[in-house]
């Protein structure tokens, strides 16, 4: 129950904190991509913003709920990328409407929420053991 | 604790504007005096990016890179004279 929560939690704040920062770094990707043609950039910008918002998104729910409670939220986080990352490359696989570009976002935006998630939990788990 | 957490999207916002500015100058630098003049800018007088953005903006009247790579210092200068006005002694 107190996983459960956790993500019912960690979800809403998560869009939050998506739409805070992913519109800034919409806003700055836009920019760069207008003025010089170049797409890398805000590709990685957002997916590091993706990141951060997972890291801020999961940082309160994970401080209360038992820790055991943690590292079965990792594995749910992580099970849900896989399954993102995978559904992503099924879609470039086939003829979808979605273009490479939206699906390496995609893909680049699961694994830096994995890199936050692991991070998330391990400075939790720090901090929980310093109280 | 929310500095923390705010911290991260800051400082990739600051590295994603100081790229941005880089790109900008480097274009610049290449379409004007090609590949000798890029590669000299970059690693025999790195100075030269400091001030392409000002020469930029007065000689073509092209001011976005020096409103690029300007703007985050004139931001931080800023916030740190916020900073120390509001500073508890």
């Amino acid at each position: 129950m107190y996983t459960l929560g956790a993500i019912f939690i960690a979800i809403p704040s998560m869009f939050f904190c998506l739409f805070l920062f992913g519109i800034a770094g919409a806003y700055l990707g836009v920019g760069i991509y207008k003025t010089t043609g170049i797409l890398w950039l805000p590709l990685i910008i957002n997916a590091c913003m993706t990141g951060c918002s997972a890291y801020a998104a999961m940082y309160f729910p994970l401080k209360v709920v038992p820790k055991a409670s943690v590292q079965s939220i990792r594995r749910i986080v992580l099970a849900l990328m896989l399954f993102q990352i995978g559904y992503s490359c099924f879609q470039a696989s086939t003829n979808s409407t979605l273009d490479n570009f939206a699906i390496c976002g995609f893909i680049l935006s699961s694994i830096a929420t994995v890199v936050a998630c692991n991070f998330c939990n391990a400075h939790v788990l720090e901090d929980r053991e310093d109280e | 604790m929310l500095g923390r957490l705010l911290s991260g999207p800051l400082a990739i916002l600051y590295l994603g504007v100081g790229a941005w500015g880089f790109i900008l100058v480097s274009q610049y630098i290449y379409l004007h005096w090609g590949y000798v003049g890029a590669f000299v800018s970059l690693f025999i007088f790195p100075a030269t990016y400091a001030f392409v953005p000002l020469y930029a903006g007065i000689i073509d009247g092209y001011w976005l890179p020096a409103q690029v790579c300007y703007a985050p210092f004139v931001f931080m200068l800023v916030l740190s004279s916020f900073e120390s006005l509001f500073k508890r002694r």
